[in-house]
């Protein structure tokens, strides 16, 4: 495989993983809550497509309204479950395990365990110069680096984004300004869990869908957060391109298996050097 | 019958009740029940060896990665080379506890999320050794025909294999909960600065949590596979981590006995109902949230607190909330004078700090006599508490010296320079929160004299004389002993301010710096702060260096002041010199007088 290959492989991979990672750490970042739901709504908005697709519902708007069902979800957890433990950082994490396990389990209950699929409104391959990608993930990577910048342009120029970043940097001060952190938190919990879920929805034509399909993700995620700097969006991008392309490099020139390691044990060395992350600052 | 024995006696009366029920399982209950009760051993063992690093304020999810390092160690030992089964379990945790120290030391020694993805990478990472390494491991296939130990034939004397792995275990555990080693555990989470600042090694403490618990998760894995005769893999994964970490939270970290509960209960839980499929996880899971929601310091923590007031233990903050009166306060008879006769004890040389463009402290040199009471005073952002924070190895000068006693401590860590006996308090009324006024000054105590690290670790803080002598007598001289029980954070501010005095002078130090000790106090408060330092200087031989914005307070008790500005020294001499220096009128008022 060429290098160029490579180098595409890994730019569509790390996309991916931007999607993910950015809903995680908006949510740290504002609400200081380790989301470890963020796994499952992945999975969710996965199934969520294919149960729409199974009822004749055309694949894009499947996408679309599993994303909304499972934002709704977000805020819903937030509201009744989540806010309970502001500021209770690792109670707030293990509640959230709970959910993550208890979602998961219930999903398996309903839904038959057997892989599924879904079909793409992109079938084929694009062959560029002999560089080949699935016309599906030509898709994907177009929109989430739609989504990522509409989310970038949402947080700096709505007042809701004002709102969002204010309560980030000084939640007390925040609120003395008159910004309500009660009505802000499930809008940033159910952006968070949309995007997880549209990552789901879009690359479930690409994916065999099995029930612990969210866990592989949220890991990653996790490390890409937190190379990135916990809670800056532009860390969480760059992190988010080296993890896929050292992902894709390790798989092509070495061994599938190892490439999870590899760039786990690539952020360890990153951050020997920079503790708080690439561009952490707090 | 006093209530500390009902407590006592109830304990004995709970403990006595696990082991007849313990006792009644195997004889009872089938083969279903018997497997469930060996691996919840194994998790309540896991749940003690793990809540220390919780203690200490450090999230790991290396736990169940060490248990499986324990488990392939000892597999790999006892099946393919023959080795004897306890030889083999304690090498299991040995490589465990190796591990931990490979990972530990890089990670621990800086603050914050690196740590915990540290422990997190190294779960994914062991596991793709296990899965790779097929020579040692292997591979996918695992490992299968691990021994029993030796005279063990069934699952059912299995049981109490596990049962005394687990007891040994958590008694382990309790009593190093209870040794001065705990309480510095409980110290470093509630403030590692605080810990620092009292000799108490952040780093060091951490690492040996952090071993000590792989070291017994180790060996736990090793029973594990003895008892499962398989391993692969797929036996351990990620989520094993997370659960022990559940476990715990759910028990109620601060609670001795939080870690056996908590996993006690996630783990029998699923017995009282024995459903097919994900019904068990799916309840499970519910329990946790409901628990959370209703006890959200955990189980033990929320019973605990529960039982203590329905026994009328819940030590009561004294009636009156005013400290008490230091007692008569003599009129020293003090010759600022003649201080300058007596050998200097701190020497500080053009030290020199910036912060980015800013240069907060610009060669300021001082040096204290023994004994000898120095303000240092200046505007806000004079460099004061710069100048404190380079003094007591807060933070390292770019430039100069600090010597203590003739040796050079710029470079020390904060917990080496209060060894040397240089201690500080902090601007903040700094305590350490959630441990009761007489466990606070306890905690400053040990900093200041060594003592063997194996006793440190298993003789309970309660059987030390000679420190609880000394913690009783720091109260009583400063006027909270009557607060002893009362938990620092319930505290009124005044009084605060007061146990950080308390907390820097238990650590027996030669000189004693004291960061606005008199700020926000009330007029009452502050004729209380100044009775007591005259006391203490009068009672012990230690020299003040006082940073105090209320200079009445300055007046009153300094015999010398230094004023800074920008980061320089503009003056120096006695208060009335000082005070009436043209600069420092300049620089506090912004103008002379005319």
């Amino acid at each position: 495989m060429t290098f160029v290959q490579v180098l595409v492989n890994g730019v569509v991979l790390g996309a991916f993983f931007s999607l993910m990672a950015v809903g995680l750490t908006l949510i740290f970042g504002v609400l200081r809550v380790i989301n470890f739901t963020h796994g499952v709504m992945f999975m969710l908005g996965a199934y969520g497509t294919w149960y729409g697709t199974e009822l004749g519902i055309p694949y894009l708007v499947a996408v679309l309204l599993s994303a909304l069902a499972v934002a709704a979800l977000g805020a819903a957890i937030e509201l009744l479950v989540l806010r309970r433990f502001r500021g209770l950082l690792i109670e707030g994490a293990v509640v959230a395990i709970a959910l993550a396990v208890l979602i998961q389990n219930l999903t398996n209950e309903i839904i038959p365990l057997s892989p599924k699929s879904v079909g793409s409104p992109f079938p084929g391959t694009a062959d560029v110069g002999g560089v080949v990608l699935a016309w599906h993930r030509v898709f994907l990577f177009g929109m989430a680096c739609v989504l990522i910048a509409g989310l970038a342009i949402f947080v700096r120029r709505t007042r809701t984004g004002r709102a969002m970043r204010a309560l980030q940097q000084n939640p007390y001060a925040a609120e003395l300004q008159g910004i309500r952190s009660d009505v802000v938190a499930p809008a940033v919990f159910a952006i968070g869990a949309g995007l997880a879920a549209l990552a789901g929805g879009l690359i479930a034509p690409v994916q065999q869908l099995l029930p612990g399909i969210g866990d592989a993700p949220l890991l990653a995620s996790f490390v890409v957060v937190v190379l990135g700097g916990l809670g800056s969006i532009g860390g969480t991008l760059f992190a988010a391109m080296l993890i896929g392309l050292t992902q894709s490099a390790t798989t092509t020139y070495w061994t599938g298996p190892a490439a999870v390691a590899l760039s786990f044990l690539l952020a360890i060395a990153v951050l020997v050097v920079r503790p708080k992350g690439l561009f952490g600052d707090d | 019958m006093t209530s500390a024995r009902t407590t006592r006696l109830l304990g004995y009366a709970a403990v006595a009740a696990v082991l007849v029920l313990v006792g009644l399982v195997p004889s009872t209950s089938g083969p279903y029940t018997n497997h469930i009760f060996v691996l919840a051993f194994l998790a309540i063992g896991l749940a003690a060896s793990y809540r220390p690093l919780l203690v200490a304020g450090q999230v790991s999810l290396a736990h169940g990665a060490f248990y499986a390092v324990g488990a392939y160690g000892f597999a790999i030992l006892a099946q393919k080379h023959g080795v004897s089964f306890w030889l083999a379990a304690l090498a299991g945790g040995g490589v465990a506890s190796l591990a931990s120290v490979l990972i530990g030391v890089p990670s621990l020694r800086t603050a914050g999320a690196y740590f915990f993805l540290c422990t997190f990478a190294f779960s994914v990472v062991i596991t793709s050794v296990f899965q790779n390494f097929k020579s040692l491991t292997g591979g996918f296939a695992g490992i299968s025909g691990i021994p029993y130990p030796p005279g063990i034939t069934t699952e059912a004397d299995f049981f109490w294999v596990a049962f005394a792995a687990c007891a040994l275990t958590v008694a382990v555990f309790v009593v190093l909960d209870r040794s001065l080693w705990g309480l510095e555990l409980h110290g470093v989470g509630a403030s590692p600065e605080l810990a620092e600042a009292v000799g108490v090694s952040r780093f060091a403490t951490l690492l040996r949590a952090f071993a000590v618990g792989a070291f017994f998760a180790g060996v736990l894995g090793a029973f594990y596979a003895s008892f499962t005769g398989f391993i692969a893999p797929q036996s351990f994964d990620l989520w094993l981590s997370v659960s022990i970490l559940t476990a715990v939270i759910v028990g109620g970290v601060r609670h001795v006995w939080g870690g056996v509960l908590g996993a006690a209960f996630i783990t029998l839980v699923p017995l009282a109902f024995h459903w097919k499929g994900s019904g068990d996880a799916i309840f499970g899971a519910a329990c946790v949230i409901v628990v959370m929601f209703v006890m959200r310091r955990g189980i033990a923590t929320e019973l605990g607190a529960l039982i203590a007031r329905l026994l009328r233990q819940v030590p009561a903050m004294p009636e009156h909330t005013h400290l008490l009166d230091a007692g008569d306060d003599a009129v020293e008879a003090r010759d600022p004078a003649a201080f300058a006769a007596r050998p200097v004890v701190l020497d500080v040389r053009a030290i020199a700090k910036s912060f980015g463009g800013i240069r907060a402290v610009r060669g300021v040199s001082f040096d204290l006599h023994e004994g000898e009471t120095l303000g240092l005073i200046g505007p806000n952002g004079s460099g004061k508490t710069t100048t404190f924070n380079l003094i007591s190895g807060f933070a390292r000068p770019d430039h100069g010296e600090v010597t203590l006693r003739g040796e050079s401590i710029s470079a020390a860590s904060p917990h080496r320079v209060v060894r040397h006996g240089l201690a500080r308090s902090f601007q903040a009324s700094a305590v350490f929160g959630h441990l009761t006024v007489f466990e606070n000054v306890l905690l400053a105590v040990r900093g200041s004299r060594p003592v063997n690290p194996v006793a440190r670790m298993l003789v309970p803080v309660r059987r030390r004389g000679a420190h609880t002598a000394h913690a009783e007598a720091v109260l009583a001289e400063v006027g909270l002993l009557e607060f002893a029980a009362v938990q620092a954070d319930a505290l009124p501010y005044g009084h605060k301010k007061v146990l950080g005095l308390a907390i820097g002078l238990a650590t027996n130090p030669s000189v004693l710096c004291l960061d606005e000790p008199a700020t926000g106090m009330t007029d009452v408060e502050i004729a209380h702060l100044t009775s007591v330092l005259r006391r203490v200087r009068a009672n012990h031989d230690v020299a003040l260096v006082i940073i105090e914005h209320r200079l009445a307070v300055i007046r009153e008790l300094c015999d010398r002041v230094v004023a800074l500005r920008s980061g320089e020294v503009i003056a120096e001499g006695t208060a009335r010199e000082v005070l009436e220096s043209p600069e420092v009128m300049t620089a506090f008022l912004g103008g002379v007088p005319a």
